[in-house]
């Protein structure tokens, strides 16, 4: 068995808690989501 | 949800987001909390979480609405059926243990890039890439403000960046 701990989070952990300011500047919370399914997409301009 | 990794700010993601038609969160990530949170050190990265909050599936890179594989996981989400998961490559993952230093460096950059001191930020997100060298999140950030022609012009010259020294 893999013994390497990680500190990132893997399919079945729980998701960490984040906040982070939407375009228009208010902070939303990952925890504001809670009782939806939820597709996170991650992206850049670049 | 979205969020986009862009340092610079919500003036870079205007363009290709239409805020008022929008149904889902369009959110910016500029000092980079994610990628040592959950683990991913480039993107396109797509995360479903289920309504208690685990997490479901996880694939860094190629994550794209226009890739027919993420449709068909899309499609297995709302479905509600079993997803087809490949575990993704561990180099892709934040090594565990780099990442604190590594970030520190790209938010204090941060801080003084939007005080208007560009070549005082870019040093020290330099600093912060030696620290991690195939962190893409970092790479093309500074790439991205050093070339804009490269990024903004148009679409993205990904051959530009293919003949980039590593």
């Amino acid at each position: 068995m893999d013994s390497t701990p990680t500190q990132t989070v893997q399919v079945g952990d729980k998701a960490p808690e984040f906040v982070l300011p939407s375009l228009d500047g208010d902070p939303v919370r990952l925890q504001d989501y809670l009782g939806t399914k939820l597709v996170l997409f991650i992206w850049a301009s670049w | 949800m979205t969020v986009s990794m862009d340092a610079q700010g919500p003036e870079k993601i205007l363009p290709y987001v239409d805020i008022e038609n929008s149904s889902y969160q369009i959110l910016i990530d500029q000092e980079n909390r994610l990628g040592p949170l959950l683990g991913f050190r480039a993107i396109p990265n797509g995360f479903l979480i289920d309504e208690i909050g685990i997490v479901k599936y996880k694939q860094l890179g190629n994550f794209d609405v226009r890739n027919p594989e993420t449709l068909a996981i899309l499609q297995q989400w709302i479905d509600g059926t079993k997803l087809s998961y490949t575990p993704n490559k561990p180099s892709l993952e934040v090594p565990i243990g780099d990442a604190t230093e590594t970030n520190a460096l790209f938010v204090k950059g941060l801080s003084i890039y939007k005080s208007g001191d560009v070549d005082t930020a870019m040093a020290l997100w330099r600093k912060s890439l030696s620290l991690d060298p195939t962190n893409y999140i970092i790479r093309k950030q500074i790439w991205a403000i050093e070339n804009p022609e490269r990024f903004y012009n148009g679409d993205i010259d990904y051959d530009w960046q293919s003949k980039q020294a590593t």
